[in-house]
């Protein structure tokens, strides 16, 4: 799994934008498919299943399921009546299809946070937009400085006997108002240690924590070409008024090698560990 | 050859006719390391800014500073707040990166401070995940990373723990005597530093009282109010008016009390307590179900108008049992009983209201409003009531001004104030005398003490032993889980060979149960008649 996280940060950010710009705007239920099922294959290998988030995208899913048809009667096929209006096949099967996109968009927005979380991320934009990526940096560092002193307030006005169960929202804006003063007093200090370590924010060069070598550029060509290979061998799908056909079309064969890509990286990295033990 | 150069420098902030600083002749040289010291709001973090240009404060400076480098690193009190990245590479990059350095330039620096100083397994890790000393080691990490030849430090340990403390200490002696890099440091507790700075600096009042060796600086300070400062063993001496010079370690302070003292005993009284004002029964807890126990079984009582100190190493779970007993955690199994009534059973705030009160560790987030005395009148309505009180612990002056613009000493203080205005039978202190100086943790000291004579219950978790000692009826150790030795102070730190007060390290195979220095003192003085 350390496998896809050597790739350069920018490789990767444009891997994921192809990937999540053809999912979402193709809207065709193989690319949903196929992408749902090399999303959570990838989730599964890199060992980010949680129980808590099935819960909440299987509900996800219901809701929209169930939605869907009350709110729009459009389609040829009524199912049956509801309160005198139809229920249609094509509209539960689009409420189906348009909530398995939102959760494979949740999925791979998830993988994404994985492989280019924090640091990686803003080292995307520090050559284009160098202020913006320091001001990210420091507010990426004051989250979970907050989130700290909030607790740490929190109980002791709790302590002290403040904290007002019955009023509860006012007692909650008091907590938040301390802690947004005590952050206020703590930029400063940060501002003050920037400058001790001579901050100036014209003048800095920037540390290439990773360098883009020959598999960065493979990789970025490679997807480039999948992604372009889908968009232009696309199909066009109908949901309304009837379903449009699905036949087999270059596009998929393309987008299935894109969206298996990594599960191909992570998986020759695991299987080179399994070859280099039974060696030892 | 010198490195700094202070000619006739005066300094006083706007709007101030007092002189913060004043000095006619200081000069450090090349590869020295100064120790500045002094009451807080002496003057020492006014001087070190100012020898950094970047963050020298504003207002009206007249006199020369000649510095023969421009290199100089920072180190400030709080880790926290000199964090600027989300991870510790990108931290150690920061600096490096104004430098203009190239990225091969900066990989190098990096993987040779960080191994240099041994925290090449920090490398890889979040900032939010290290503990404060570890955030203080990246600070400096950071700082060594660009090759300064003049370091300040601005009280570096206030928020250690002692043991992290004294690991940081040694690191800077050595990073001065390995690198030759030339150390000026400002700090309150000496008993580590002292001994080892070439030269100590005495401020007062914005001037140089004194400035010499550590010797001669102990001499000096005799009889100064500043003298608490010192380390045990030049006090005791000082104390017990001998010729020559006076001795900076326990080493040298046991052989000067072993040549000149015969074997004796203290004789100390066992106060008697009644009633039981906390029970804890057999508590078990653990913060997930599946992370290991904190707590395993901890049993013990607390009497009514006692003081007891519980001591323990980092993470042993002293903060988790504090925030027990005062029911922000529960316990998955066990009783904790508030005068004979189970904690289960004290509905809403009942608990808080004229019971118990927890001071906790961060004194800032005790304040929620925007002057001290809003923050009092949140819990006293009286405003006489509040001048007299604020009187008797002579924080008057500090009334009108925001709580986050007091110094550490000054915001414990107004901290515990504020919860004592709930007029608590049981208080709970966790590490109140974190980044006090030795002034004012001696009149912390002595509010404990009238609060105990008024007939509280106090509990204080700390790792200052020496505080534990004055103040304690009873000590225990946290360990593994469970609160062991719970006995009288003098029985504790008389069995005690590590975990011990200084005066007892240097006194024991001599005088037989003397913790304190003041019972150390009278042995002696006993003697010589």
């Amino acid at each position: 799994m350390r496998d896809l996280e050597k790739f350069h940060p920018a490789a990767l950010g444009v891997y994921f934008v192809c990937v999540l710009g053809i999912l979402m705007f193709l809207n065709n239920p193989v690319i949903i498919v196929i992408s749902l099922f090399s999303g959570a294959f990838l989730v599964l290998l890199l060992k980010k299943f949680e129980l808590k988030s099935l819960v909440f995208l299987t509900s996800l899913l219901l809701l929209i399921c169930i939605s869907n048809p009350l709110v729009s009667h459009k389609g040829a096929t009524p199912l049956f009546y509801f309160n005198s209006s139809p229920i249609t096949l094509q509209s539960v099967v689009y409420g189906l299809f348009f909530a398995l996109m939102l959760i494979a968009v949740i999925i791979w927005c998830k993988i994404l946070n994985f492989v280019l979380g924090g640091d990686s991320f803003i080292y995307l934009f520090s050559k284009p937009l160098p202020k913006t990526a320091l001001i990210l940096k420091l507010s990426l560092r004051f989250i979970p400085l907050f989130k700290q002193q909030y607790h740490k307030t929190k109980n002791s006005v709790k302590v002290l006997g403040l904290y007002n169960g019955n009023k509860k929202i006012k007692s909650e804006i008091r907590v938040i108002n301390a802690v947004i003063a005590f952050m206020v007093e703590n930029s400063i200090e940060t501002a003050r240690a920037m400058n001790a370590r001579s901050y100036n924010n014209k003048y800095r060069s920037r540390y290439r924590f990773k360098k883009f070598g020959v598999y960065d550029f493979c990789f970025l060509v490679l997807t480039l070409i999948l992604a372009t290979l889908t968009v232009v061998f696309k199909q066009k799908f109908y949901f309304y008024p009837n379903f449009s056909e699905v036949s087999f079309s270059l596009g998929y064969l393309t987008f299935f090698v894109l969206a298996f890509m990594p599960i191909f990286i992570v998986l020759k990295g695991e299987l080179k560990w399994k070859f280099l033990i039974s060696k030892i | 050859m010198e490195i700094l150069n202070i000619k006739d420098l005066s300094f006083s902030y706007p709007k101030q006719d007092e002189k913060a600083i004043e000095i006619a002749d200081f000069s450090v040289n090349q590869g020295d390391f100064v120790l500045l010291c002094g009451k807080s709001g002496c003057g020492k973090t006014t001087l070190l800014k100012l020898l950094k240009k970047e963050i020298s404060p504003f207002g009206t400076l007249k006199g020369k500073i000649d510095l023969n480098t421009e290199n100089i690193g920072f180190v400030f009190q709080n880790p926290e707040e000199q964090i600027i990245s989300e991870n510790v590479k990108s931290e150690f990059a920061f600096g490096l990166e104004n430098l203009k350095l190239s990225t091969d330039e900066i990989s190098l620096r990096i993987a040779e401070t960080a191994s240099y100083l041994g925290i090449s397994y920090l490398i890889n890790k979040k900032t939010a995940e290290l503990s404060g000393g570890e955030k203080q080691l990246v600070n400096l990490g950071a700082v060594l990373a660009m090759r300064p030849e003049l370091l300040l430090f601005d009280e570096p340990t206030a928020f250690l723990d002692p043991i992290c403390a004294k690991k940081f200490i040694d690191l800077i002696f050595r990073i001065n005597r390995e690198l030759g890099i030339t150390v000026i440091i400002a700090e309150h507790s000496l008993n580590e530093l002292f001994s080892l700075s070439s030269r100590v600096c005495f401020l007062e009042k914005g001037k140089i009282a004194c400035y010499d060796t550590p010797q001669k600086t102990a001499k000096f300070l005799k009889n100064n109010e500043f003298e608490k400062a010192l380390p045990t063993s030049a006090r005791i001496f000082n104390m017990l008016d001998f010729e020559g010079e006076p001795p900076l370690n326990i080493s040298e302070a046991k052989k000067f009390i072993e040549e000149n003292f015969k074997p004796d005993r203290f004789e100390f009284e066992i106060e008697k307590f009644k009633d039981n004002a906390l029970e804890v029964k057999n508590v078990w807890f653990r913060y997930e179900k599946n992370s290991p126990d904190i707590l395993k079984g901890v049993n013990f009582e607390l009497k009514q108008g006692e003081i007891l100190s519980i001591l323990g190493g980092n993470g042993s779970g002293k903060t988790t049992l504090l925030n027990l007993l005062s029911k922000l955690l529960k316990a998955y199994s066990g009783k904790i009983l508030v005068f004979g009534k189970d904690i289960k059973k004290f509905g809403g705030n009942s608990l808080y209201s004229e019971n118990l009160s927890y001071l906790p560790q961060n004194p800032t987030s005790v304040f929620v409003s925007q002057t001290v005395l809003e923050d009092f009148r949140e819990i006293e309505k009286d405003e006489n009531v509040i001048k007299s009180i604020a009187s008797k612990f002579g924080v008057l002056h500090l009334l009108a001004r925001h709580p986050f613009d007091l110094s550490g000493g000054e915001m414990q203080k107004c901290a515990l104030i504020k919860v004592l205005f709930k007029k608590p039978k049981i208080l709970l202190l966790d590490e109140p005398t974190k980044s006090l100086d030795a002034v004012f943790e001696n009149d912390l000291a002595d509010i404990l003490k009238m609060l105990k004579s008024e007939g509280v219950s106090i509990i204080v978790v700390t790792h200052n032993v020496e505080f534990a000692a004055t103040i304690s009826d009873r000590c225990a150790l946290l360990f593994d889980g469970e609160l062991t030795a719970i006995c009288e102070k003098h029985k504790f730190f008389s069995q005690n060979q590590y975990f011990t007060t200084a005066s007892s390290r240097i006194a024991k195979s001599v005088f037989e149960n003397a913790v304190l220095q003041k019972e150390v003192v009278a042995l002696c003085q006993k003697q010589k008649g």
